[in-house]
């Protein structure tokens, strides 16, 4: 049983509340922000284990959360895992070069979501089959 | 009859006058007009309109002045030294070119201005009194110093105003417009002001003594008048027509970009709700808050479905986006088709099954690899199998086959056979054009966008190969598609034709990356390939060296072959460039990997005369091929 907590970043209170029922009935904890300065009080306030972020958002976007995250040597190590409507081709690269763990274009599959997740957390895989389609995610 | 040393009165002919000033406002018109479309154009069209639109404009300045010295009647005949002539032209047109250049910047200061307008006012004067050089007649010429100054501070203070008013204006979108032309009016009663100043500078004292040099000169008839009014008339008629058929094809080019761009930002927008929607069906599905009855399952399931095919339609109107603005993104490799079409077959296992069809593939386990992306092949034939399942009833049956192409065994060819209701003859072109959707789906269903043949014909044409469709109404349609095979000979082939220097060999170099530390994730591995590819890639010379793509599949990411043809010393620069380079990367330190570059050369082998290059590429490629193999070799033992 993990009790993980897990930073839910995205402007869009539906998919918050969509992620969280979905990451609590995985045993998850989850916190939220819906915009990028929100998040990073809420990373420093709570430490959470994993983030998931979202690229457009209010008050500093994506890749300005993830700029922030870096340079900040405790927040740092939380892996982050990037959800987000924007173009795959165009965005991926740059997300992955940001630090991003992922990058999940939306709408995104719930096996691969957890399975990415369960990764990034260094837990063991109870899905391998889409674990090995990973490169593709 | 005239006396000697009389002073002669000059006369007007008004109508001429009038004539001159017509064209000066036509010019302005048109060199307003230009200022905007050189400002527009970028690159060689920018120089192409900044020529022709100095060359137009100065030839309207000149024209007018020189119908306005033809205005000027003087009681003896007039002829004109045409070298000099033709210089005062010249003078037009630099005087032109520097206005049209100052105006067409996306900034001008005052200081600017007045420069350009010093330049361009000058240019003018320079032009007139070499003009009025030209002049040939027994008669002196002296000058009112007074007027002169005059008119020359009128040139450049009417240039200021005239570079002022075209910058102001050059935005204007629209062919013409009332401040438009009231610009072109201003600039266009300026410039005869500041000509007829000057005309009004020279006084002629008949001296029949002076003649000037006469063997170039010639007299000017009314005949002439009328070819240099219509020459202008035309010539600045022509570049008016060609800028209003510029502005207008621009135009277009902007609507498209702003539609494509709209449709990118919708498609983007439409993804967010479509994903909550997504998220909540599958939270029902998975039974999370609770089970759902079986009936309240399927219904939940429909939902799931068609945000699937919601999905798969912003996809496709986005790829169409990112054809039209060129952004499409192919990176071809040498793959196993066969094995692209197996995954691709997998996924429609359920699909299949749940319409009872029957897939038959015949796919030769020795066919040789493909040089394409296997991810847009995979895009084609996902495209191609829904079509195809989409209009195979109930029960019937698909034929996948691949094979070299019969017409062209540089090529590979799949087909794709279906049992459905066929294709029209006169349609089978037209089902590959964008938007393109068959009238009556008939039992199909839903009709779709209409982008997935269109997309595919984009991929596979792209990739070098080219897509078609032959059909029997009412018994089933078979689609074709080619793809270019690997072949290390034409990919080599171009630094083989190329000019050799003596002493110069087939060089192959080999780059291996390794992770002390393994790889963090099968991501990470490609991510960091692919910096590296890129890094290898600015360290070749164009001509010289070609960087071969992945030269065996499966594990070995990290392995770099680059072919060159160069000598033993070449090969040691390139290699220490190569090192430099991986080195300074820092993102490739972070990650912890290290690299060994090494190189070999091919035992010498020269073309002689007779060998086609074709066949010398092929022996050069197979010894190629069989070098890298060692290497691989060698690599797997080490391991």
């Amino acid at each position: 049983m993990s009790n993980k907590t897990i930073l839910i970043v995205d402007d869009d209170p539906d998919v918050r509340l969509g992620l969280q029922v979905r990451l609590k009935a995985n045993h998850y904890n989850t916190i939220f922000a819906s915009d990028g300065m929100a998040s990073i009080a809420e990373a420093r306030k709570h430490m959470p284990d994993l983030i998931i972020l979202d690229l457009g958002l209010p008050a500093g976007d994506g890749f300005s959360v993830m700029e922030r995250l870096k340079a900040n040597d405790s927040l740092a190590l939380i892996p982050v895992i990037v959800v987000s409507a924007r173009d795959r081709s165009a965005n991926r690269e740059r997300a992955l070069k940001a630090g991003a763990k992922a990058f999940l274009q939306k709408p995104v599959d719930n096996a691969k979501l957890l399975a990415v997740i369960r990764k990034a957390l260094g837990e063991k895989d109870l899905a391998p089959h889409v674990v090995h389609d990973l490169g593709e995610v | 009859m005239t006396s000697p040393d009389m002073v002669l009165v000059g006369s007007y002919n008004y109508l001429l006058v009038a004539l001159s000033v017509l064209i000066a406002i036509l010019a302005s018109y048109a060199a307003l007009d230009l200022a905007g479309r050189v400002t527009s154009a970028q690159g060689k069209a920018r120089l192409l309109w900044l020529n022709g639109g100095a060359m137009a404009m100065g030839f309207g300045i000149w024209s007018m002045h020189y119908i306005g010295m033809l205005a000027f009647r003087l009681p003896i005949p007039v002829q004109y030294d045409w070298p000099t002539v033709l210089l005062s032209l010249v003078a037009a047109i630099v005087a032109s070119g520097i206005a049209l250049f100052v105006v067409s910047r996306h900034k001008m200061g005052v200081i600017r201005a007045v420069l350009g307008s010093v330049f361009m006012g000058n240019g003018i004067a320079i032009m007139h009194y070499t003009g009025m050089a030209a002049m040939r007649l027994a008669a002196m010429c002296s000058y009112s110093a007074t007027l002169v100054t005059l008119s020359v501070i009128l040139a450049i203070v009417i240039s200021f105003v005239a570079l002022w008013l075209t910058f102001y204006s050059r935005e204007e979108t629209t062919a013409w417009s009332w401040r438009k032309i009231c610009c072109a009016l201003v600039m266009g009663a300026a410039i005869p002001v500041m000509h007829y100043t000057g005309m009004a500078a020279a006084s002629f004292t008949s001296s029949p003594s002076v003649h000037g040099n006469r063997s170039h000169a010639i007299s000017v008839s009314s005949l002439s008048v009328a070819g240099v009014t219509v020459v202008t008339l035309t010539v600045l008629g022509i570049v008016l027509l060609t800028s209003l058929a510029d502005r207008w094809f621009s135009l277009q080019a902007l609507e498209l970009q702003l539609k494509d761009e709209f449709l990118s930002h919708v498609s983007h927008e439409l993804r967010s709700p479509l994903s909550a929607i997504y998220q909540f069906a599958s939270i029902l599905v998975d039974g999370i808050p609770g089970e759902l009855r079986p009936e309240q399952s399927e219904y939940v399931r429909i939902i799931l479905r068609n945000v699937r095919q919601l999905e798969s339609m912003i996809a496709d109107l986005l790829e169409v986006t990112r054809i039209r603005v060129g952004k499409l993104n192919i990176e071809p490799q040498r793959v196993s088709l066969s094995d692209a079409i197996t995954d691709t077959l997998n996924m429609f296992e359920g699909s299949l099954a749940a319409k009872e069809i029957a897939l038959f593939a015949s796919i030769p386990g020795d066919l040789p690899l493909a040089y394409v992306d296997p991810s847009r092949v995979r895009q084609v034939l996902i495209n191609l199998l829904s079509n195809a399942i989409k209009f195979t009833a109930k029960g019937g049956k698909i034929k996948l086959q691949t094979r070299i192409f019969e017409k062209d065994p540089s090529l590979l060819v799949v087909e794709i056979a279906d049992t459905g209701r066929g294709i029209r003859p006169e349609v089978s072109n037209l089902i590959f054009e964008r938007l393109y959707q068959v009238t009556d789906p008939g039992e199909a269903g839903r009709k779709g966008l209409g982008l997935g043949l269109y997309i595919s014909k984009e991929l596979v044409t792209r990739q070098g190969g080219s897509i078609w469709v032959t059909s029997e109404p009412q018994k089933g349609s078979s689609f074709f598609f080619t793809v270019p095979l690997f072949s290390l000979a034409s990919l080599i082939s171009p630094i083989l034709t190329n000019e050799v220097k003596p002493g110069d060999a087939i060089a192959v170099m080999l780059v291996e990356m390794d992770s002390q530390d393994g790889w963090p994730s099968p991501d990470a591995r490609i991510e960091m390939s692919n910096v590296a590819r890129t890094l290898l890639q600015l360290c070749l010379l164009p001509d010289l060296d070609v960087a071969l793509p992945k030269m065996n599949s499966g594990d070995a990411q990290e392995l770099f072959f680059v072919v060159a043809r160069t000598n033993k010393h070449g090969a040691e620069v390139m290699s220490r460039r190569v090192r430099e380079q991986f080195r300074r990367c820092e993102r490739l330190q972070i990650a912890g990997l290290t690299f060994t570059v090494s190189y070999s050369f091919l035992s010498p082998m020269s073309r002689s005369v007779s060998e086609p290059m074709g066949e010398f590429a092929g022996h050069v490629a197979a010894e190629v091929q069989e070098h890298i193999n060692t290497m691989i070799e060698a690599r797997r033992v080490l391991t």
